[in-house]
């Protein structure tokens, strides 16, 4: 008997794998992103088309249940996933700051220069 | 020695004019940095005789100030005096900031605790900025008592040694630095009313914000400088 979640996971991997494919064709992201995103898809797939591989990485982590393991994991590479992303938007403002300030000067001198 | 007047100003159309005018008459050169106005700043300080240097998007009084120290340094400034752009800061104490310079000090700060006209802040201001100045005596063995002031005279070669300021929230983290690096700090009397034109950066998320930042501060300058 197949539940929702395993439906709604096979779906998800489905999407991470075809719009991460599409925005790499459209280059809107980086072929890095798309392996990292296709291989959290094709994890998905496999733990939702066998679930008999949930079961084994349960039963290796000993966490009780397979939707246990999957939501520990899951929630394991949000953490790295949010500092990852943390750590480059705060590079990006500060990046910001200095073209803010760089752009002002370079008008200062032009308009100086007249 | 000379001097260089560095005043940021963000929609600040309605004071920048009279404050640049009032300058001119103790600094040659003053420098006003528009960050990011969205009125007529730029133009109105233009006007006044003020060099401008304009950032296209708004990044804070820190971000300012760096613009402007950058641009007196290579006017070639011995001096560089620091004032804001909506006249709480009264320029006819810049005599008195330089005269402290003259004397031998790498920074002076204008402070209103040393005068009755701190009494007319509210009470959340004045009590977050005697307990700011508390933590950087405590921090910094100094003995300030208004911390935060941005009314302020640096010797352009003791400026020069300091870190590059944050866009926000410099004050504490510029003068604990100085401190660390043991360089010579003095207080003056500057009256300082509140603001009456123009709308102030303190709004309810700074002063919730503010005890964080603090600490950010005390710890960046405590391991990282």
């Amino acid at each position: 008997m197949v539940s929702i979640i395993n439906v709604a996971g096979f779906l998800l991997g489905c999407y991470f794998l075809l719009q991460s494919y599409l925005l790499v064709k459209e280059k809107k992201e980086e072929v890095t992103d798309f392996l990292a995103w296709s291989i959290i898809g094709l994890s998905l797939l496999v733990l939702t088309v066998v679930p008999q591989v949930g079961d084994a990485l349960a039963s290796y982590l000993r966490i009780s249940t397979r939707a246990n393991t999957i939501f520990g994991l899951a929630i394991f590479l949000l953490y790295l996933i949010i500092f990852r992303m943390n750590t480059l938007n705060r590079n990006l403002y500060r990046q910001i700051s200095v073209l803010n300030e760089e752009i002002a000067l370079l008008k200062y001198e032009r308009e100086n220069r007249k | 020695m000379k001097p260089v007047a560095v005043i940021p100003a963000r929609n600040e159309m309605d004071t920048i004019g009279d404050v640049v005018a009032e300058v001119k008459k103790y600094v040659k050169d003053v420098i006003v940095i528009d960050d990011g106005s969205t009125d007529s700043t730029m133009i109105t300080a233009l006007k006044a005789g003020a060099s401008v240097v304009s950032h296209p998007l708004n990044k804070g009084v820190g971000a300012a100030l760096r613009t402007g120290y950058r641009v007196a340094l290579q006017n070639k400034a011995d001096v560089i005096i620091q004032i804001d752009g909506d006249f709480q800061h009264d320029p006819q104490y810049i005599p008195q900031l330089l005269d402290e310079i003259e004397k031998g000090y790498d920074m002076v700060i204008g402070s209103r605790f040393l005068n009755p006209s701190h009494k007319h802040y509210n009470v959340t201001r004045r009590s977050g900025i005697i307990f700011f100045s508390w933590v950087a005596n405590l921090v910094g063995s100094l003995d300030v008592t208004d911390v935060t002031s941005g009314y302020r005279c640096y010797r352009a070669s003791a400026l020069a040694q300091l870190s590059l300021l944050s866009d926000r929230h410099w004050a504490l983290e510029q003068t604990l630095e100085a401190a660390r690096k043991r360089m010579k700090i003095k207080e003056v009397s500057v009256e300082m009313p509140v603001r009456e034109k123009g709308v102030s950066q303190f709004d309810l998320r700074t002063y919730i914000l503010y005890p964080f930042r603090m600490v950010e501060c005390v710890v960046k300058v405590l391991l990282f400088r």
